[in-house]
């Protein structure tokens, strides 16, 4: 019963801790993108 | 704000980027080589210092959507608009996460990615609010209606918040009993709660630094905007002229 809630949950963590820090990140992205459009848009 | 504050803003930006993506090194390893496995859930457990701190946050950024709008509304500055506005996208994507964070944790301890309980809908509720929010600022065209609109919807939204730490309490849900803010104090052992301290640090700091380079979008949108009103149109106003009328003399 252990070995099976291990092996089947590290998959669920895995793709939370893949997800989070890829969402967050490409967010970041988009705006540093707008930031340096606008900035030339502006000069 | 002058151009000195977007100069100071962007060196916070500066600063604080490399500084989280350190925190969130240091958190990554905490969460998976520092912090004990839980006996019961096994790996999954680990989700938990990624979907509190983010839960956290994200209630944090509609906090600040709420203060910044009653600030508005008072004082009518638009500084406090521009905050509360770049405060509830920031939000809003922390939300997203809170929810599907919380689906991938729910699928293998309960069995299911979703249940209809009190504290998951009211946080689904909480996101929907905040996206009506984004929508309008995006749907009404006269700054200073949506600015209105939008200030009296964020501090509408924000009433939900200790609603959604209070439903576990309320009503009998599968969602689990709040493990740190406890009247007894935290139910987590000493490696646990300074993983997740660890944790909560680390996403205030990405909430702070996506919060201030959404502030410096937001100002050099509003520049560019102020400039085109500005700036005499590009079309001649009578179309048979042969020279746009700002060029006659």
């Amino acid at each position: 019963m252990d070995s099976l809630l291990n092996s089947g949950s590290v998959a669920y963590a895995y793709v939370a801790y893949a997800l989070v820090p890829l969402a967050l990140g490409a967010y970041a992205a988009l705006l540093v993108r707008r930031l340096v459009r606008y900035g030339r848009a502006g000069r | 704000m002058t151009p000195r504050t977007d100069h100071r803003l962007g060196l916070a930006v500066r600063v604080g980027a490399p500084l989280t993506a350190l925190l969130a090194l240091a958190s990554l390893w905490a969460d998976w080589f520092y912090a004990p496995q839980d006996t019961v859930q096994g790996p999954a457990q680990r989700i938990f210092y990624v979907h509190v701190p983010l839960a956290w946050t994200a209630f944090l950024a509609f906090g600040v959507v709420c203060v910044a709008s009653v600030a508005y509304l008072v004082t009518r500055r638009g500084g406090w608009d521009l905050l509360a506005r770049c405060a509830a996208e920031v939000g809003v994507v922390l939300c997203t996460a809170v929810l599907a964070t919380g689906m991938l944790w729910g699928k293998p301890v309960w069995g299911t990615w979703w249940t209809w309980d009190a504290r998951l809908t009211s946080t689904l509720v909480l996101w929907l609010i905040y996206v009506a929010y984004v929508m309008l600022r995006g749907m009404v065209e006269d700054r200073e209606r949506a600015a209105r609109y939008a200030a009296v919807l964020g501090i509408v939204g924000a009433l939900d918040i200790p609603f959604i730490h209070f439903a576990v309490l309320w009503w009998r849900t599968l969602h689990p009993q709040p493990v740190v803010v406890r009247a007894d104090g935290p139910a987590l052992p000493p490696t646990m709660l300074a993983t997740l301290m660890l944790g909560l640090i680390t996403m205030t700091a990405v909430f702070v630094t996506l919060l201030l380079l959404r502030i410096r979008v937001e100002r050099a949108a509003e520049r560019l905007e102020d400039a085109a009103e500005g700036a005499p149109a590009l079309t001649p106003i009578h179309p048979q002229l042969e020279r746009p009328l700002w060029t006659a003399s």
